[in-house]
């Protein structure tokens, strides 16, 4: 019977963290969802201002739907795009980017539907965090207006496939792989050997496609010549400030700026409402969680990725 | 008198309770006859709880305001005060039934066991959380929930009744059924009374 009286108090115990942690989790909602917050007055009926967030390494499936948040999945954000797009309130978008980039079917899925919201008159505006390089001004760059902070680095225009030359190491180890494959390039970029020339030449010819749709996206989003842009496209990076000289960002400025220029370009009022995304304090916490683990562990991110099997070829800062 | 409270709590004698009401309903009632003093402190516990795991279970899936706050304060008494308005209207009514039928008066025990037999519906706000966290038809689920564990609750009130008196479970069951029945079809007619009263108070005018 003691082992039993036990057991139940576990229970309880367990019932009443569970009520400590919803009544945390729903004031925690409340305090988030509060009007204020990224509201400057109160109404909120009537057409405002949608906010997209874009954080991390950008690629399709991502992380984003998982329990720890590491990375903007596309497909998240495509579906928040796309509620945004339906909803008639919404006459004006703020992406809001802090992004290395990402891979470059990802990055292009969301380039297009942002191309396809301008189209239908929604008024687009970029502003860019502490990093929008690469595959990020990628995006930035099919919104109408870029707002950037004087710090952020950007730029960054490229493409880049990495992939780790382990032969040497499997070599010293005594490691063989036994590979069949049905073509000479099957196994292209594996780890366990040298690239050779015609290998490199294949996926030389991809990275130039990839950069070439790269440098004919921006031409359209900014409305400037491939030729203008070509000069600066060699990967550099550059800060908010330089890159409104070169064209590239319209202004600089933070998320208020951003706001004030989105109510200005849609024609509405200083009071209008602002739909940011709502995200579960769970998620929030644990995103945490995982930031702290894993933060900057870039080789051994590189290597996962190698090993799952998943395409390297990316628009994507890495410095 | 301090001191032997906080023997009782460290005991774990309490638990047995709740044990009982989860598992053997039968032993429940046992426990409860045997006590000279019935335990209705904490037969009330589990009702105030209940009623909180509730308010929680049906926030959690809803958009919360600033009024959260007066749910969980104002509307709890609310909903506390309400469960224990049923358990009293369903202890007499049941009661009632059974002396009726020729049984000893037993309201005081049957009162204790309806406010145990609440327990199982605490396990709601766990089992929501979970669906909830993975967005998984919250607002289904606490439906369904709140179903299955109020089913439980009442099996506990059923055994717990068929034990008292003796009786079999399905004549239980009909008893239990009994101040449903009766309240819902009183409901019923005074609401049909009141339309007809309306109706011919509106064609009067």
């Amino acid at each position: 019977m003691d082992k039993n009286r036990k057991i139940l108090v576990a229970i309880m115990a367990m019932l009443g963290l569970s009520a400590i942690l919803a009544v945390f989790e729903i004031s925690m909602t409340i305090q988030a969802s509060r009007p204020g917050v990224y509201r400057l007055s109160s109404p909120v009926i009537g057409d405002g201002i949608g906010v997209v967030r874009i954080n991390g390494p950008i690629t399709m499936t991502g992380t984003a739907d998982g329990f720890m948040t590491l990375g903007a999945s596309a497909e998240t954000i495509l579906r928040r795009l796309d509620e945004l797009s339906k909803d008639s309130r919404i006459k004006a978008v703020i992406v809001r980017i802090n992004s290395p980039g990402g891979t470059v079917a990802a990055t292009q899925e969301i380039f297009q539907k942002l191309m396809a919201m301008r189209r239908k008159n929604i008024k687009i505006i970029a502003s860019l965090g502490d990093i929008a390089a690469s595959g990020g001004y990628y995006i930035a760059a099919a919104c109408e207006y870029i707002i950037a902070n004087p710090g952020t680095v950007t730029g960054s225009i490229g493409v880049i496939a990495v992939s780790p030359n382990l032969q040497g190491l499997f070599e010293k180890l005594g490691i063989k792989m036994n590979v069949i494959k049905s073509g000479a390039y099957k196994d292209i970029l594996a780890s366990y050997r040298n690239l050779t020339e015609e290998e490199r030449a294949l996926i030389q010819a991809m990275i130039d496609s990839s950069y070439n749709q790269f440098l004919r996206d921006v031409s359209l989003g900014r409305n400037i010549p491939i030729d203008e842009i070509r000069p600066l496209a060699d990967g550099r990076v550059m800060s908010g400030t330089q890159a409104v000289e070169a064209k590239l960002v319209s202004e600089t400025g933070g998320f208020e700026a951003a706001l004030e220029k989105a109510r200005k370009l849609a024609g509405l009022s200083d009071d209008c409402p602002v739909f940011d995304e709502e995200t579960n304090p769970f998620e929030r916490f644990f995103s945490g969680i995982a930031g702290a683990l894993f933060r900057g562990n870039h080789l051994e991110e590189r290597l996962a990725g190698h090993s799952n099997g998943i395409s390297m070829i990316e628009y994507r800062y890495r410095p | 008198m301090m001191r032997q409270s906080l023997a009782t709590v460290r005991s774990l004698k309490w638990v047995d309770y709740v044990y009982f009401a989860l598992l053997e309903p039968r032993r429940l009632v046992t426990r409860i006859s045997d006590e000279a003093s019935k335990p209705y402190w904490g037969a009330l516990l589990v009702v105030f709880f209940a009623s909180f795991a509730e308010i929680l279970a049906a926030s959690l899936v809803t958009v919360n305001t600033h009024f959260f706050y007066h749910k969980i304060t104002y509307g709890l008494l609310l909903v506390f005060l309400i469960n224990l308005m049923k358990i009293a209207v369903v202890a007499l009514l049941i009661d009632a039934l059974c002396q009726c039928m020729g049984f000893d008066g037993m309201v005081k025990t049957i009162f204790a066991v309806a406010g145990y037999a609440f327990f199982p519906q605490m396990f709601v706000l766990p089992l929501v959380y979970i669906v909830k966290v993975f967005s998984f038809a919250p607002v289904f689920f606490l439906s369904v929930f709140s179903i299955v564990l109020g089913i439980w609750s009442a099996i506990i009130v059923i055994v717990g009744v068929s034990e008292i008196h003796s009786m079999q479970f399905s004549k239980a069951a009909l008893v239990f059924l009994f101040p449903y029945a009766a309240v819902g079809l009183y409901a019923f007619l005074v609401v049909v009374l009141v339309v007809m009263n309306l109706l011919g108070y509106v064609a009067a005018i």
